[in-house]
Parts: C-alpha cells; structure tokens; sequence
C-alpha cells in the first residue's frame, strides 16, 4: 500500500516488531549479525541491568551513525524503528534488508506477535484553556464523539478487534517537558496480530503481515484526522 | 520502554543516560517497559525534548487559506520561544509556545491591515507578493 508523506507529518516514531518464542540461536548469531548490518548500523547499544527483566530479554540495539533509525535483537523479538519516518517504502525495504539478513541466520522461529506502530506527537495550543481536539480529529468509530466536548486534560485507550486482526489506539494530552509549556497530543496507533498458537516462520514470511498491519495502522489515523489538518499536514500554505 | 533504564553505547565511556526532567505525564502516555506494545522497548522520550531546538510546524487555526490553517514553526533558542511564518514574512516570539503562536498572530494582523491600506503602486515587487498573500487570508472563528 503506498501511504503518502506528508511534510509536516507528526510522526516521532514508527516501529515494526516480531516476536518469537525465546530462541537460543539468536544468541549463536548476533555476532554475525552486527557485522552484516554494521556498515549501515554502526552503533551497539547494550541494555543496562533492570530488576525484574531476565538479561536476555532484553534487546541489543543497533543504530545508525545519526542514531535515527535502528534494529533491536533479543532471544524473543526482533524490531526496527525509525524517528524520522522515511516513507512506507523506504522504510518497509529497510526492514526486509534487515529481516532478510536475520532470515539467513536462523531455521525458523515461533512467532507470537506481529506488530506495526505509529507514534505522533502533535504540538497544539490551548484554546481558552481546552483542548482543541476536534481541528485535528473528526467523530470516529475508535473514539467517539469525544471531540466534541469541551476538555482540559485526556488519556484515552482502546484495544478492539480490526480486519481480524487487533488495534491499540491511545490519545493523551502530555506536557512534553517539565516547565516548558510545551504540550502535544500523543496519538499512538499500534495494529497488532496474536498468534495462538505460536505459528513457525522464517522471520522474512512476516514482511506480508507487516505490510498488513502498516495499512491498518495508516487508515486508521487518516480516519481520525480532520480535512484541515490534513490539509495541513499536506503543506498546503508552505510555499 | 526507555522510561525506566536506557541503553548504554559501548563505543564511548557514558553515564547511564536518564529520563530525568521529563514530565510524568509524557512517561505516562508512552507507557511502561514491558508492556505488550510494539517495540516497547525503543522508545526514547529524551527524544521528545531535543527536537524542540529542531523547531515543530503548529496549525495557525486562526487565520486560513482556502479553509487550511497557516503553518507556524516554532523553536526554543537561547531561554526563548520563536515563531517563524516565512510564508508572510512574519516572526514572534514569546516565553511558551503559546506566546510565540499568538505573537505571530498579532504581527500578522497587524500587517494584514498595512497591506490593506497601501497601494500596490508603492510597494516593491516582494512586498506586493506579500500584499497579495495577506489579502488570501481568511480569519476563523
């Protein structure tokens, strides 16, 4: 599906994920892996210890020399994230680079969740101490008529079924630093898909869900957006 | 989620880098480690602050052209927010964003009536574009 780029798009953070049954042999292969992917992902970041979180659960990071863009491993999930959101394209041809790679690493593994998320940070100014929801976001089937209403602070979350397959949306109000005054909207969309059970795959198979999960992600925030905001984040006034 | 413990580089000798100063809310909103979110574990809401120096795109709602709202960039530089609408060649700035929006909103009342009132015969060739565009804009509710 090509999903246009917007200019002025508000996304801070895009991130695709496959998560598998623990698999030892991830750990055999991160070495060969890291000097595959190291001419473009130059940066290993190891995970500090966390109370609580097994060690090996927790991701190595790979990111690129402008740390905008990255590959995280562990033994039960492999995911890509951008923060400057290339375009489906280029970003979907990044993952399939690095999916591939992993692919000549490992037989196969159990998936046990596939999943395509989209985060924007939406900067806004009060409008007589309110929220100004609906310039950005139109009466919709995830949140209501919500919008409607005059509101002050919000976190808002649903999780419902979507194209057989499930969907986190949540909206909240945050201040992005203390004392800055600097608000946005937190739209985050994540389009997920359960396997029950676990279904064996060469991690490269998952590229087709990926993909799925992309248009529902992406459909899902045009339906919420208003066309002057969209029109906005077209640029259509910006020369 | 980096809300809680960061990732440390092991090409540089570095403190353990911290979420510090960030406003609980946004480590609300972003959600905790662990949770069953995609790529939960990537997030890194130090992010979120450092782009404010880069400058964000604000819709101006106030003021339109053919019903879409101006883009307004804003930044933090040196204690102090700006507004920059290169499109009308108008700046502001303020102590919150807010401020900067509403400052530049002002300037561009302002000018709005200037190029209103003078002829075009006055005007050089770049401020008769600009005449042309403010007379394009339509205030909003």
């Amino acid at each position: 599906m090509n999903a246009p780029l917007y200019p002025n798009q508000p996304l801070t953070e895009v991130a695709t994920e496959v998560k598998f049954k623990g698999n030892l042999a991830v750990e055999t292969v991160r070495a060969d892996f890291q000097s595959r992917i190291t001419e473009q992902y130059p940066i290993l970041l190891v995970p500090g210890a966390q109370q609580g979180i097994a060690p090996p659960l927790q991701p190595y990071r790979f990111e690129r020399e402008d740390r905008l863009a990255g590959i995280q491993l562990a033994i039960n999930s492999f995911s890509y994230y951008s923060r400057e959101y290339p375009g489906h394209e280029s970003f979907l041809a990044e993952i399939e680079n690095a999916l591939g790679i992993f692919s000549d690493m490992v037989d196969s593994i159990e998936v046990t969740r596939i999943g395509w998320r989209y985060i924007n940070a939406i900067p806004f100014t009060r409008e007589n101490g309110l929220l100004p929801l609906s310039r950005f976001f139109r009466e919709d089937t995830i949140f209501g008529d919500s919008f409607k209403k005059d509101i002050r602070d919000l976190s808002y979350r649903v999780t419902l079924p979507i194209k057989e397959k499930q969907l986190n949306a949540k909206l909240d109000c945050a201040e992005l630093e203390q004392e800055s005054g600097e608000e946005a909207l937190l739209l985050d969309i994540d389009a997920f898909n359960i396997k029950e059970p676990a279904l064996s795959m060469k991690p490269l198979t998952a590229l087709e869900e990926i993909n799925d999960l992309h248009s529902i992600a992406y459909e899902t925030f045009e339906s919420l957006i208003t066309d002057n905001y969209r029109a906005f984040l077209k640029g259509d006034n910006d020369d | 989620m980096m809300t809680n413990v960061a990732l440390t580089r092991t090409d540089a000798a570095c403190n353990m880098e911290t979420t510090a100063g960030f406003s609980n809310v946004l480590k609300r909103a972003l959600g905790a480690r662990g949770e069953d979110r995609t790529g939960a574990d990537i997030l890194d809401i130090r992010d979120f602050g450092s782009r404010k120096r880069a400058g964000k795109k604000y819709p101006l709602w106030s003021v339109r052209v053919n019903h879409t709202p101006l883009s307004v960039l804003v930044y933090f530089e040196d204690g102090r927010w700006f507004s920059e609408l290169d499109w009308l060649n108008v700046f502001g700035d303020g102590q919150t964003p807010k401020e900067a929006i509403d400052s530049v909103e002002m300037h561009i009342a302002h000018f709005k009536n200037y190029y209103a009132s003078v002829s075009g015969d006055e005007l050089t060739e770049y401020a008769s574009t600009l005449k042309d565009r403010f007379s394009q804009l339509t205030q909003a509710e």
